[in-house]
């Protein structure tokens, strides 16, 4: 229903009616409303004057009544019978004469008062005291009036006192008072006649209502805008006066006039209001605006029916005219309709030759045209179709990523390897703006090629990475601007080929040499130093062993004996050097032990105290219950040892600290930053020291070099320390990290990697016994002369016998020879023609339970890892004479 | 239709138009009826003034009085009542119709207040009469409180007073017949004294306009022998009657009421040895009372006397009671004064739960000196 409303409505022959009405209904109702005012002010005006009329003869009434009575008391006063009386009533002739005479007076007032009916009360008030000696109200008798002003005032002459709220009457009535002197014969005034006058009762002037309509009325208030008039006194609707505009208007500013307002119901009504000066009296005359108006709202009710009425005739004669012009129009819409909806054929009827027909006419050329240009338009269709098909095809079967987007950056087109990647459809991302599509190209950057691209007319080139769901891929960005034939930009093709693989390979391949060339470095260079560690220690086990026995032989006291002690002295300086170079190659001699860190560090902490100056305070933070490492406790103590040692130096003659601190780390797997001196270490739990100090710190450049082996600081150095520290580390999978800042100090952190179970109980250290005198043959095989005389003057010495061979090849003859007397042999290990292993290898082919004490230059961890270490007791060159004896004494005696 | 709906509009956006002006920013407006003029300006009218005016800056020097969290001004609104019945009505209805104002304070005098209670009954606006005594002020007027206690409290404390502390067996009245108060204290007298086995001997009366010589009565009074003359009225006509008293050789002690002005009394040598009431002495100061009393002083110059201390008690009553109603309504004030207990004044506690009536003391005091000397408290 309403639809269809809304349908006529709209229509054209609709609007045409509604139009129409809108105006004449709009033009009825402004002459209707103007009419209506005109009439309401013409007769308001009218009213108004009636009213006044009114307002005025009431007041005329008014003051003429006031003044009757007034004439009314005075003539009262005048009569002889009052002032004859006089004395009796004020008691001069006794009591009885009195109650007679005011009794006679009071009946002769009560029968004046009930012919006239305007005086509600007349007395006599006595001078001096103002007694009420008679009244008409006996119940006022007795009561003195002495400060009342129409007594005091009535003394002199007749008084009028204007309506007051009466203090006698306990609703304070509003009360108007004349009052006259009363004299004796002499003309002294004894006496003062009074009289209230009944204006309750003054309605007789105001309820006439002549001239006030059906709603009008007349009353008056007083000043205090309380109701005198009787209908309206008392109303406990209004205990504080009645508040209307009229009345304040005339009490409180004591102005005349005339106003529309609401009166002391709440009706609007139309008012004259009077101020009565010369009564204290406010005089009303309303008459409700209703009433008043009606014939304005009649006149206005008309106008409006006979509007109605026209409205709907001209409807009907609308409606007809409206049909008829638009019915051409709505013809040449229905086939526009048929138009819109692809219907080339519909024709529109020529039904008048005016603008219409015209319009008629240029419609159907219209739409033939339209019809042509539509068949070409499909032809043109199909091929744009075929050939965006193809173009799609082709980039949907390259690898890359290809997207075009206009200048807006809004995509046009767009390959299946992208919309892969992003994980939409072709459809889905075509029209939207590719920052949209894929948030995670950089705004700024893709601006900037941009604009790089349109200046230099190339394509731009850039290698940018995304996280795409978590993996960081790394993509070849090409983009160029597609230009219009007049060389304007008019879109941008993007095209990204993915590299990340090619990239991974690259950066493998180069971690790959440069681990390789470190190994390799680190390889010979161990090779180099264990070489020559080996020569070494064979010449030194040659030097201190002989010294050792120059020693033993030279009486004590000697002075070649001190020399000689020198001797021994730098012979172990240079196999303690020997160790370093080891250590540095990580090819050190390498005891494998379950190491409570915390334990060694307790057991190394008068040493460590010692070896500093009285001013570097060392401080021990160990955290407690840390799990063992697998090392050699003696390279440990010496990484300790060289750290607090280099702290220490740092310090100086400075006052200072050094904090040694122990923890548990855990390192998680995966790649970490790089750090000095540490390579990437696997996941796990390590047992981390620290070694922190106060002293001068490094730069940047000094942390750089010093583990480069040789470098030092100090002038004393012995320049291997820390590459050696670093050396052991590496043999021990641990890492060093420094971290120096100039006049603040340096913290060196070493991590090792922790065992599982705790740390072993200390073994009891093995107190070798006194030395025995030997017994029994000891086989000497070693390719070293020296070391060969020595052995043998050393066991001999200790009472050994011994043979000695200079080979493998003449080791077997002998051993072939005296087997059955050999207890121990003393096997070198590196050996030309026949090496220790296959001396070792053939002994036991020969006698199974043969003993064998092994020796080299190298290491025994070295050994180890050439597979040639075995169960046999090793002794590492170069060897004193105590070791030798004692290795070769636990041998024998298995 | 239409122009009565046209019409009704129009006064209904007028009516609201009106309203919206009238609103904002809105005084407590408290009428007060004094006696400013005339013979009893300088006896009362003078205290009253004093008093309103310092009650009215002391509660906005403090920023008025919260109503419903909003903080009001307070307006008195003082009218003169001169020595005329008739003005004080005319005044109180002008105040209550037209200045509108939320409660009334005065008048003082019972012949005023009387009247002026029923308007303010009948208007339904409360009314707070500092020292009138009579009972008809609040008789059946639950609208009407009165701070002083009544006249037969007053009157009966004093016939027993002279019954039996000062044994006085003959009494003379002498009173002003016009007054209300006068005569009406002058019967509970009468009726106590008589009842405590005393005897009236002699009963004389005057009308204050004639109030200059009354010889005419004291000679009647003379020949009577009393041993106390009752004389419960105003100061003019008290010192003239004391005075004529004494050149007249009557030697009978002067019993006076609590309308005695002792300011003007001290003057004359004659009083000596007189009593009277007083509803408050500033000499028997509570707290309450020391800090009020420094500020009149302070203010004016001069000691409050007990109109003073009543009419500022009033004004604290009515105060207190705005604040608790949380409105300016005369009738929730109303509700609020009448539900006022324990209230601790400048003349003492008030308690309204039996009606306007405070449970009040009555002091008796001698003159002696020249000075005010307390006799004797009399409890309700």
């Amino acid at each position: 229903m309403t639809n269809r409303f809304t349908r006529v409505a709209r229509s054209l022959t609709g609007r045409l009616v509604f139009t129409f009405l809108g105006v004449s209904a709009a033009i009825v109702l402004m002459v209707a409303i103007v009419a209506y005012r005109q009439a309401r002010s013409a007769l308001k005006e009218q009213v108004l004057e009636r009213l006044k009329t009114i307002a005025d003869s009431r007041e005329q009434q008014l003051n003429r009544w006031v003044d009757g009575q007034r004439l009314e008391v005075r003539f009262l006063a005048g009569l002889p019978r009052l002032r004859d009386q006089l004395p009796e009533l004020l008691g001069e002739r006794g009591p009885k004469a009195q109650e007679d005479t005011r009794r006679g007076l009071t009946s002769y007032f009560k029968r004046t008062q009930s012919q006239k009916g305007d005086l509600s009360e007349i007395f006599v008030l006595s001078v001096p005291g103002g007694r009420v000696l008679t009244s008409t109200d006996s119940s006022r008798i007795g009561d003195y009036r002495v400060t009342d002003t129409y007594y005091v005032q009535g003394q002199h002459g007749t008084f009028v006192q204007n309506v007051y709220p009466s203090a006698a009457r306990p609703e304070g009535t509003p009360t108007l008072t004349i009052s006259t002197p009363l004299a004796d014969s002499q003309g002294s005034v004894r006496a003062v006649l009074a009289a209230h006058l009944n204006l309750t009762e003054i309605d007789s002037i105001f309820t006439d209502r002549s001239g006030l309509g059906v709603t009008g009325e007349s009353y008056l208030a007083d000043r205090f805008h309380v109701f005198v008039s009787a209908t309206h006194f008392g109303r406990p609707d209004y205990p504080r006066g009645v508040g209307t505009f009229g009345v304040i208007r005339a009490a409180d500013a004591h102005e005349s006039g005339a106003a529309t307002y609401l009166d002391y119901r709440g009706v609007a009504v139309l008012g004259v209001y009077r101020w009565l000066a010369k009564r204290d009296l406010v005089l009303i005359v309303e008459m409700d605006a209703q009433e008043a108006f009606a014939p304005a709202s009649r006149l206005l009710r008309s106008m409006i029916y006979a509007g109605i009425l026209s409205e709907l005739a001209l409807t009907a004669l609308v409606l007809g005219a409206a049909r008829r012009i638009a019915r051409p129009v709505v013809a040449i819409a229905g086939t526009a309709d048929r138009v819109a909806a692809g219907d080339f054929t519909a024709v529109a009827p020529v039904e008048t030759r005016d603008e219409v027909g015209r319009l008629a006419v240029a419609f159907n050329k219209m739409t033939r045209r339209l019809s042509r240009v539509y068949e070409d338009q499909q032809v043109h269709a199909a091929a744009l179709e075929h050939s965006q098909r193809l173009l799609q095809e082709i980039i949907d079967s390259s690898n890359a990523f290809i997207v075009v987007t206009d200048l807006q950056g809004v995509i046009v087109l767009a390959n299946r390897p992208f919309t892969e990647l992003v994980g939409e459809q072709v459809q889905g991302v075509v029209g939207r703006p590719v920052l949209e599509v894929f948030p995670l190209v950089d705004p700024v950057r893709r601006a900037t090629a941009i604009s790089e691209a349109n200046a230099t007319g190339r394509p731009v080139v850039s290698e940018e990475s995304f996280d795409i769901r978590g993996v960081w891929r790394t993509v070849l960005l090409s983009r160029v601007l597609l230009r219009e034939s007049d060389g304007s930009a008019y879109a941008c093709c993007t095209i990204a080929t993915d590299i990340t693989k090619l990239k991974q390979s690259e950066e493998e391949r180069r971690v790959f040499a440069e681990q390789l060339q470190h190994t390799q470095k680190l390889e010979s260079l161990g090779v180099l130093a264990g070489g020559i560690a080996h020569d070494f220690n064979n010449l030194l086990t040659s030097i201190l062993g002989h010294a050792n026995l120059v020693l033993e032989e030279l009486p004590q006291g000697s002075h070649s004996g001190a020399d000689v002690a020198r001797i021994v002295q730098a012979a172990q300086r240079a196999a303690e050097m020997t160790n370093q170079m080891l250590a540095y190659a990580g090819r050190g001699n390498f005891v494998t032990a379950r190491v409570d860190v915390n334990a060694l560090v307790s057991q190394m902490s008068q040493l460590l105290q010692v070896s500093m100056s009285k001013k570097v305070e060392l401080r021990y933070d160990m955290a407690p219950g840390l799990p063992a490492i697998a090392g050699d406790p003696s390279q440990i103590q010496q990484v300790v040892m060289n750290l607090i040692t280099n702290a220490a130096e740092a310090i100086g003659d400075q006052v200072g600290t050094i904090t040694l601190r122990t923890g548990l780390i855990q390192v998680e797997n995966g790649p970490r930053p790089p750090s000095t001196g540490a390579e990437s270490l696997p996941g796990g739990d390590y047992v981390r020291l620290v070694v922190a100090d106060t002293g001068t710190g490094m730069d940047a450049a000094t942390v750089a070099k010093i583990f480069e082996p040789f470098f030092t600081t100090k002038f004393t150095g012995r320049g291997l320390g820390l590459a050696a520290v670093q050396g052991i580390m590496r043999s021990h999978h641990g890492t060093l990290t420094v971290d120096s800042t100039p006049d603040q100090g340096t913290t060196f952190t070493i991590l090792l990697p922790a065992v599982a179970g705790p740390a072993p109980a200390e073994e009891p250290v093995r107190i070798a016994g006194p030395a025995r005198r030997g017994a029994g043959t000891v086989l000497i095989v070693d390719d070293e002369e020296p070391i060969r005389s020595f052995a043998r003057r050393a066991l001999e010495r200790a009472g050994y016998r011994v043979l000695a061979a200079p080979d493998g090849v003449e080791a077997m003859d002998l051993f072939r020879a005296h087997g059955a007397d050999i207890g121990v042999v003393l096997l070198d290990l590196t050996m030309p023609i026949m090496d220790g292993r296959e001396v070792l290898g053939r002994l036991r082919a020969i006698d199974p339970g043969v003993r064998i004490v092994l020796s080299s230059g190298f290491s025994e961890h070295d050994l180890a890892a050439r597979g040639e270490a075995g169960d046999e007791r090793f002794l590492q060159k170069p060897y004193l004479l105590g070791a030798l004896l004692e290795t070769v004494q636990a041998v024998m005696d298995r | 239709m239409l122009g009565k709906v046209i019409g009704r509009l129009q006064w209904t956006v007028l009516g609201a138009v009106a309203a919206a002006c009238h609103n904002p920013p809105q005084d407590i407006r408290i009428g007060v009826l004094v006696e400013a003029t005339g013979p009893r300006r300088e006896t009362s009218g003078l205290s009253t003034l004093q008093a309103a005016r310092l009650a009215e800056q002391q509660a906005n020097a403090s920023g008025g009085i919260l109503v419903g969290g909003i903080p009001h001004r307070v307006r008195i609104i003082l009218r003169d009542i001169g020595d005329q019945a008739d003005l004080a009505t005319s005044q109180a209805r002008d105040l209550l119709n037209r200045d509108s104002v939320v409660a009334l304070v005065g008048p003082q005098f019972s012949r005023d207040a009387i009247p002026v209670a029923s308007l303010a009954q009948q208007a339904q606006v409360p009314m707070i009469s500092p020292m009138s005594t009579h009972p008809q002020t609040t008789s059946g007027k639950p609208y009407v409180f009165r701070i002083a206690f009544t006249d037969d409290l007053q009157g009966r404390a004093l016939a027993r007073f002279a019954r039996e502390t000062l044994h006085a067996r003959r009494a003379a009245l002498l009173y002003d017949v016009a007054l209300d108060y006068s005569r009406n204290l002058s019967e509970v007298f009468r009726a106590e004294f008589i009842a405590r086995g005393g005897t009236v001997v002699a009963d004389q009366q005057f009308t204050s306009d004639r109030a200059v010589d009354f010889t005419a009565q004291l000679t009647r009074i003379r020949a009577a022998h009393p041993d106390v003359i009752f004389s419960p009225n105003f100061t003019s006509a008290d010192s003239l009657q004391v005075i004529q008293a004494r050149r007249l050789g009557l030697e009978s002690v002067f019993v006076g009421s609590d309308s005695w002005n002792l300011e003007s009394l001290h003057a004359v040598p004659e009083v000596e040895g007189a009593y009277y009431a007083v509803q408050w002495r500033a000499d028997i100061a509570t707290v309450e009372a020391d800090s009020f009393v420094v500020r009149y002083r302070q203010e004016y110059g001069s000691t409050p006397d007990a109109t003073a201390a009543a009419t500022w008690d009033a004004f604290q009553i009515i105060f207190a009671a705005i604040r608790r109603a949380g409105s300016l309504a005369p009738d929730s004030i109303r509700r609020a004064i009448a539900a006022t207990e324990g209230f601790r004044g400048i003349t003492g506690v008030v308690t309204y739960r039996n009606g306007g009536d405070p449970p009040k003391s009555v002091y008796i005091m001698r003159f002696v000196n020249g000075r005010g000397v307390f006799q004797q408290r009399v409890d309700p």
